[in-house]
């Protein structure tokens, strides 16, 4: 039984030579991992790519010295597998793709043509993980943010990424879009991509420095700052976070955010809202598409400046429903009005609704349903449910003797 | 070379029935046994007769000899030179020597044999057969602490080296006369004794006989230790998984022949052979039935878990580092990246050479004077390995992955089975540094594969788990809590 067994062993064991082996092999020496990547169109060649490597030596507390954690090389190249062959002959080591969290995209590389060819490159290479987030430079270079150190998150491009969840989950101000989500929305005939956007404020070059970690003042900051709107894959225009916010409403992408309301000359309640739920519909009406969305919120109070509107009774609560359902419905229906004078592309996927519901009537305008959508009518329906607010129902300035009546 | 002991009883001499001159006879043992120093013995009256008494001092205490058998023997002699009958002899013996075990040899071969056994032979004039009766007394450990398998509740008593009291353990446990006994010689040479034990009504009569013609097929010239007995026992078909259950806790061999499996007690051997065995009765501890079942079961889960890690951990960690980077957190990455960052040699063999080293120690620690203790192995294992670190020979998680696997393979309650799991390693490491982790799985096939096709005494080895069995998953894998059984049932 044993020679049986043996000789299974061997036979199998000779077979799967032939389909993997030792030369796949890479020590952890070998390589250099590769946390990010930053691309613009190149001054001589299609691509200019600078890609953020791991100094690993820094990330082995026994080892590390206080050198740099990271460091960047760039290169240039016709295509993408070019540049990174050059940038391979600079390291001397081999690319570590599958570990890149982050790809910051210029907006020169998006006015022209080649991120197109770009796209392609992304979605057929093995190497680089289709989760990764894609984001666009807003404002600054691409190349800017691979070069940066803070000293709370040593990798520039981990610590976007990071910023990007918690933006998002926190309160809505980033429209994250990995490779999958992207290349969907690239494709879908109802739909065009969005991507995050994000910038650097007051770059500077002290941040491109190990010593940005001994200084306790820090001028430069890492922003994430909304939306970068898409005709395909070329870049139309941005919106700031407050429009992201509608827009990711508009997604019933909103987990927690936090709504300022005025209710007052300069005095300002703050509802923070911790479920929401979207509907959309789409038809048609006197060959206008005809879009609902109704929203429904569930918040509680958090701050209230207002004197005129008194929390412990339940009319109070009435008032800041109100003007909660108000500022909402007049945002968003500002945003989506703004996108349609502005940009005329259908980021919010209201065709891809109509696909689903209305197929036949899609079928007909689908060629060119960018400019059915500007002409769409937007309705928008708030439905908010405030529940409760802080630790005191009565506002305190009414105690202090002098202030009221 | 001289014939052995086998073939000389067939000798005529030896075989043939005692003469009645118990001089004559005393020489023949004499003669026998090459006359050496602990051959005692002494002539002495019996009744009116003249008689010899013969014992090996070594096998038997001379003081008690001569309290239980001299002395009363010796009492109301009479004077006279008459040979005695043998009515005569057996009627002093109930008279005198009472309740002492006795048995009547009749030839030199025979008497030769009780010597061995201990007994004092006595020979009177004008009797065919020698009187042999048992001193035992013989200097033997007493019980003690079991010495690998300890519970942290549960009796404190092993085994010793003494079937007596190995079976007096047992039988204090279970006060029942359907435990059978049955007594096997073997070792031409060292004829050992070697008892069968088994409780009729829990064990199948097939699984019975199957032991009992294994242990009567028994031929070897030598034996000294269960382990010897074990290897001839056991099923052949595995060189790694042990098929026969080593136990040095009695209340462990009770437990087990109540549940229908069969003991073999070896003389001289601390460790009681207890069959058939499958792959969950390793993971089984004594100590599991005397706590709370929740804390058993997690105690049972966490060492099926450790095992899986002692035999893979090392294997998936070369194969992940080298071939499948992508599948590491990318934080844990860096950290391995940086530590692996300019070491001299290979992971995949500082890996076996940092095992090697374990292992090393680990004999080292076996070996090494009880007088010197645990600090030879102990300060060798943090010398070395952070002197290793220290030196950039090999990066600290390395020694944190062969730590924490020779860490886990002790957890097992059976120590062969931890030896089993070194061995295995070794060889998921060379497939996993050769196929990556496609190698892993070829190996945990094979290995599934090669333990499916095992038995122990005609059980499955995987059984309850393959083939399934529903009812008896209640002790294996988890242990149940005890319920009452239903009287009317």
């Amino acid at each position: 039984m044993i020679r049986n067994l043996v000789r299974n062993v061997l036979v199998l064991g000779l077979l799967s030579l032939t389909a993997t082996g030792c030369w796949d092999m890479r020590s952890a020496n070998e390589y250099v991992i590769v946390s990010g990547m930053s691309v613009t169109t190149g001054e001589g060649a299609n691509y200019h790519v600078y890609l953020q490597m791991i100094n690993a030596l820094e990330f082995a507390s026994s080892r590390a010295t206080g050198s740099t954690p990271t460091y960047s090389i760039d290169a240039e190249g016709n295509t993408m597998d070019e540049v990174f062959s050059r940038i391979e002959q600079k390291t001397a080591r081999k690319l570590e793709l599958s570990h890149m969290m982050l790809l910051i995209l210029d907006a020169k590389l998006l006015a022209t043509d080649k991120g197109l060819l770009f796209f392609e490159f992304l979605e057929s290479m093995k190497d680089i993980r289709n989760d990764i987030q894609l984001v666009v430079s807003h404002r600054v270079a691409a190349a800017e943010f691979t070069k940066l150190y803070f000293p709370e998150n040593r990798v520039s491009t981990v610590k976007i990424r990071m910023g990007l969840d918690s933006v998002e989950s926190n309160w809505g101000g980033s429209p994250n879009t990995n490779l999958k989500q992207f290349i969907a929305a690239i494709t879908s005939e109802g739909r065009q991509p969005v991507m995050s956007s994000v910038t650097i404020e007051l770059p500077s070059k002290q941040q491109q420095s190990v010593d940005a970690g001994k200084s306790t003042e820090s001028p430069t900051e890492l922003v994430i700052d909304g939306t970068a709107v898409m005709r395909r894959t070329k870049l139309v225009g941005f919106l700031n976070t407050e429009e992201t916010r509608d827009l990711l409403w508009t997604q019933d992408r909103i987990k927690d955010t936090s709504l300022t309301v005025q209710c007052g000359k300069d005095q300002y309640a703050q509802v923070r809202i911790g479920r929401s739920n979207t509907r959309l519909n789409v038809d048609y009406i006197d060959n206008h598409p005809n879009i609902k969305i109704r929203i429904n919120i569930e918040g509680a109070i958090s701050e209230n400046q207002c004197e005129s509107i008194m929390l412990s009774k339940t009319s109070g609560f009435e008032q800041i429903q109100k003007l909660t359902e108000k500022a909402i419905q007049s945002h968003v229906e500002a945003t989506v009005a703004k996108v349609q004078k502005k940009y005329g592309v259908d980021i919010f996927g209201f065709g891809e609704k109509l696909m689903a519901s209305h197929y036949q009537t899609f079928k007909k305008v689908k060629s060119h349903w960018d400019d059915e959508f500007v002409k769409a009518k937007v309705t928008v329906d708030v439905k908010a449910a405030i529940m409760r607010d802080g630790m005191i129902s009565e506002n305190l300035f009414r105690d202090i003797p002098g202030q009221s009546e | 070379m001289k014939a052995g002991w086998n073939e000389c009883k067939q000798e005529s001499r030896f075989a043939a029935t005692l003469c009645t001159d118990p001089k004559q006879t005393l020489l023949q043992l004499r003669e026998l046994f090459g006359n050496p120093p602990d051959f005692q013995s002494t002539a002495i009256r019996i009744g009116s007769a003249n008689g010899f008494i013969c014992m090996l001092k070594t096998m038997g205490d001379p003081k008690t000899m001569s309290d239980k058998l001299l002395v009363p023997l010796m009492e109301g002699t009479a004077q006279g030179n008459s040979p005695l009958q043998f009515p005569q002899l057996e009627q002093m013996r109930q008279e005198r020597l009472g309740v002492l075990p006795f048995v009547y040899a009749a030839t030199i071969r025979e008497a030769a044999e009780r010597m061995l056994a201990g007994d004092a032979i006595l020979l009177a004039e004008g009797i065919d057969k020698a009187l042999c009766i048992e001193i035992g007394g013989i200097a033997a450990r007493s019980i003690a602490e079991p010495k690998s398998q300890r519970v942290n509740r549960g009796s404190d008593d092993a085994f010793t080296e003494a079937m007596d009291t190995n079976i007096s353990l047992i039988r204090r446990r279970l006060r029942n006369p359907l435990l059978r006994i049955e007594p096997f010689t073997a070792g031409e040479e060292t004829r050992t004794s070697i008892s069968f034990v088994y409780l009729e009504n829990a064990a199948a009569p097939s699984l019975v006989s199957e032991f009992r013609s294994r242990l009567t097929a028994i031929k070897v010239r030598a034996i000294y230790d269960s382990g010897n007995v074990e290897d001839l026992i056991r099923d052949k078909g595995s060189w790694f998984f042990p098929t026969v259950l080593d136990v040095e806790r009695p209340d462990a061999v009770a437990s087990m022949l109540v549940e229908g499996n069969c003991a073999v007690i070896v003389d001289g051997s601390p460790y009681v052979l207890i069959g058939p065995a499958v792959y969950g009765n390793y993971f089984i501890s004594a100590g599991d039935y005397y706590f709370r079942p929740i804390f058993a079961n997690m105690m049972r889960l966490l060492r099926h878990t450790a095992f899986l890690l002692s035999l893979f951990l090392p294997a998936f960690y070369l194969c992940v580092i080298n071939y499948h980077s992508q599948m590491i957190p990318t934080a844990l990455l860096y950290s391995i990246s940086g530590q692996e960052q300019g070491s001299p040699f290979p992971i995949g063999f500082m890996l076996i050479a940092m095992t090697l080293i374990f292992e090393v120690l680990r004999e080292a620690g076996t070996r090494v004077p009880k007088s010197i203790g645990q600090a030879v192995p102990l300060a060798g294992a943090i010398i070395l390995g952070e002197a290793a670190v220290q030196a950039g020979i090999v990066s600290s998680i390395i020694l944190i992955v062969v730590a924490s696997t020779e860490l886990c393979g002790l957890v097992t309650p059976h120590y062969e089975f931890s030896n089993t799991v070194r061995i295995i390693r070794f060889g998921l490491l060379l497939l996993s540094s050769v196929l990556g982790i496609y190698g892993i799985f070829l190996g945990l096939v094979v290995l599934v594969i090669h333990l499916a096709s095992l038995h122990s005494f005609g059980v499955p080895y995987l059984k309850p788990f393959a083939p399934f069995r529903w009812r008896q998953q209640r002790d294996m894998l988890v242990r149940f809590s005890l319920q009452n059984e239903d009287s009317s049932s």
